[in-house]
């Protein structure tokens, strides 16, 4: 698994996904990342595995693939998914 | 008198000049407590039915609370009442800052303003004295300059001043009062009845503020909220302020987009708070004594214009408003119209959704360049957005209209346009949706003052996010939540609950920031051991809740003598129709759900069919006098 910032070639039986976290669940990922990271997992990761490997146990509010909400973590994530992930967010 | 009290109350005629000053006693103070339960008692008693709200009938109070001033984060906050220009009901705005605090301790626990005076004046107010001064010098001057000359002219650099701005003394109807030239008692129009007395500020500093009951209590109250509030939910809204929640908003479908066409915006992504502090986020500011320190200070240019950090930085209100509402995807210019709508004086949420409003009629061919003298007046143009603020304030151009609010203007330009007007009682509906939030859909509808978002919890507390909150909410009772989107008769029980919690938070007049049911930095038990501690009354949440059920009545009263009734408690056309794209496509709040709600809803609050209070229910909450006032 490797955490970078952009898209590189895959290697074979791996899946990049575009993580975006939100409001506090930024700081599971440095600083300079600002909350976005490209992550590889191996084919056939789940949501559930994305988020263990991002370190985050916390009650996910909302996650979404692809601008859609996603409530089943048991999900197989695909190569280039974009996933949107968020904390309970308050106020405003 | 009560700890936590000055005792008196300053009655400003400004027809005659004539200053009085009332002092009530303990038995009206713990009835009414202070902020809005306060401001009511004297909008019902002192405001004639049926008056121009611009004219020198109206009577704009200015009432502060119990707590306001005393060492905990949450309290500093002002209340401005009266009859609304916008809607000709009941008006009423909160506010933050400094203002509030040095007010307490300048002598006064609030302001009843009535008249006009027949020149510009301000009212200064010093550690028990006041006066009104000359303003003519200080008519026409932006926030920022009037602050500073006034400051000048009485010689100490630490007097705050709330002020009308230029939008005030234009009669834009949802202009607001600001102090520290960036908070502001934004909506319902306050500013505009200050402009139409011809009274431009109110100056305060005060050196002692009343004596709290248990200083020690309150001592390790605030000394808890410091250390929990790393941990707390409110956290996140401290690092990257209201706008911390813009990103959900949008990924539930909830983010008001191209006038609520749409709950997504394509564009949400350069507006959100974490963007805003990676980029344009000078300092985190705070309101007094306060730990969450949730206010932005932003520095940045806007085609070549400054973005000053004197006029603070946008909430997710103000982003959503200018920003998504009118399709504009562009950090800067809503920063910059930020900035505007705190310089002139002006509600954000009412400016920018009555733009986008402007830019859907445009769209749909309503309004022409002919009428916007030659803007072409788009969803996404940022240049257009920006004029527009600035015609709104100075009642130039086509933006004389606009400054009648979005109800008078769909009126005006006809044609259909009123189907496009996203408004209840004429008051903008604020960035929250009642498509994917029911219960807030029905507060919406049956709030006195108009569509509002800070007057009842919202629907997730009591959906997916309860287990959470679960103790606290426990503690008002809510025990058994409710499937998401539904708007049960449990549903409705919270959202009533919820409503006379947060009327309680406005009368108590604290942050639904840091106080509140759920997601806060302090919980109800809490509330009110620092109510106690300030008091030393010994008062129970049980009390406490009835001051905000008394307020709610006392409005919706004043509302039945203006001839408000059931049929003005009701959700837009926009709200009714499905909205497009994003998570919450095809969703929508249909009327039939709306009027069985309300059955529910009036009947739960000892109403009669109409939305009206009877006179037992006023008995029962003790004011049988509002009875009396509204013939019942």
């Amino acid at each position: 698994m490797r955490l970078g910032s952009q898209y590189e070639r895959p290697q074979s039986g791996t899946v990049q996904v575009n993580v975006k976290l939100f409001s506090g669940f930024r700081e599971h990922l440095p600083p300079e990342a600002r909350g976005k990271a490209v992550v590889e997992l191996p084919d056939g990761s789940t949501v559930e595995q994305l988020l263990a490997h991002l370190g985050i146990d916390e009650h996910v509010k909302l996650l979404s693939i692809n601008s859609e909400r996603e409530t089943d973590w048991l999900r197989t994530l695909q190569d280039r998914d974009v996933v949107r992930i968020f904390p309970i967010v308050v106020g405003g | 008198m009560p700890y936590g009290y000055n005792g008196k109350i300053l009655h400003v005629d400004l027809t005659t000049g004539k200053l009085e000053v009332e002092e009530p006693g303990e038995f009206f103070y713990r009835k009414y407590l202070g902020g809005s339960a306060l401001g009511m008692y004297y909008a019902l008693k002192r405001i004639p039915p049926g008056i121009d709200p611009l004219g020198p009938e109206n009577v704009l109070v200015l009432s502060l609370g119990v707590t306001t001033g005393a060492a905990i984060s949450g309290q500093s906050r002002v209340t401005a009442t009266a009859k609304s220009p916008l809607s000709g009901a009941i008006g009423d705005a909160q506010a933050g800052g400094f203002w509030p605090a040095e007010a307490k301790g300048a002598g006064f626990d609030a302001y009843v303003i009535t008249g006009k005076a027949d020149k510009p004046v301000y009212l200064w107010v010093h550690d028990g004295q006041a006066e009104l001064r000359d303003a003519s010098h200080l008519w026409g001057k932006i926030t920022g300059e009037v602050q500073a000359a006034i400051q000048h002219e009485l010689g100490d650099a630490r007097i705050e001043v709330l002020q009308a701005g230029p939008a005030g003394e234009r009669g834009v109807r949802f202009a607001a009062l600001i102090n520290m030239s960036n908070r502001a008692n934004g909506r319902t129009g306050m500013g505009a009845v200050m402009g139409s007395k011809n009274l431009k500020a109110i100056a305060v500093r005060g050196h002692n503020r009343p004596e709290v009951a248990d200083r020690k209590a309150l001592a390790a109250l605030a000394r808890w909220g410091a250390n929990y509030f790393p941990e707390s939910n409110v956290y996140s809204m401290g690092v990257h302020g209201t706008a911390d929640v813009l990103a959900f908003q949008n990924e539930s479908g909830g983010l008001p987009t191209h006038n609520w066409e749409s709950g997504s915006f394509d564009g949400f992504e350069a507006l959100t708070g974490e963007v805003m502090s990676d980029t344009i986020l000078k300092e985190r500011d705070t309101c007094y004594a306060c730990v969450v320190r949730c206010k932005r200070v932003v520095e940045t240019e806007w085609q070549g214009k400054r973005v000053d950090p004197h006029y603070g930085g946008p909430e997710y209100e103000t982003l959503a408003t200018l920003g998504s509402y009118c399709g504009v995807g562009d950090l800067a210019a809503v920063a910059y119209a930020n900035q505007l709508c705190n310089m002139y004086g002006m509600d954000t949420i009412s400016c920018g959704a009555t733009i986008a409003f402007a830019m859907d009629c445009f769209e749909r061919g309503l309004v022409t360049t002919a009428a916007t003298g030659g803007i072409e007046l788009k969803f996404g143009n940022a240049q257009a957005m920006v004029q527009m603020v600035e015609q709104i304030a100075l009642r130039q151009g086509f933006g004389d209209l606009l400054a009648e609010g979005t109800g008078r203007a769909a009126q005006r330009i006809g044609h259909g346009a009123e189907e496009l007007a996203v408004v209840v009682k004429n008051h903008d509906l604020p960035a929250h949706m009642p498509e994917v939030k029911r219960s807030l859909g029905l507060i919406y509808a049956v709030n006195p003052f108009g569509a509002d978002h800070q007057s009842s919890e919202h629907d997730p507390a009591y959906e997916g996010d309860y287990e959470s909150y679960k103790e606290r909410m426990e503690s008002i009772g809510l025990l058994d939540p409710q499937p998401e989107y539904s708007l049960t008769p449990e549903k409705i029980r919270f959202a009533l609950y919820t409503e006379q919690f947060y009327s309680m938070l406005d009368s108590i007049n604290v942050c639904q920031f840091v106080y509140g049911p759920a997601w806060h930095l302090y919980g109800p038990n809490q509330l009110v051991e620092m109510a106690r501690a300030v008091t030393g009354w010994d008062l129970s949440l049980w009390e406490l809740m009835k001051v905000g059920e008394r307020r709610l009545n006392m409005m919706r009263a004043f509302n039945a003598r203006e001839g408000l009734t059931r049929e003005h408690d009701v959700l837009p056309p926009k709200v009714a129709r499905p909205k497009k794209g994003g998570t919450s496509d095809g969703m929508f709040m249909a009327p039939e759900e709306l009027e069985q709600a309300k059955d529910t809803y009036y009947a739960m609050c000892g109403w009669d069919t109409q939305g009206i209070p009877t006179r037992a229910r006023l008995e029962e909450l003790s004011i049988g006098w509002v009875a009396d006032e509204i013939g019942r």
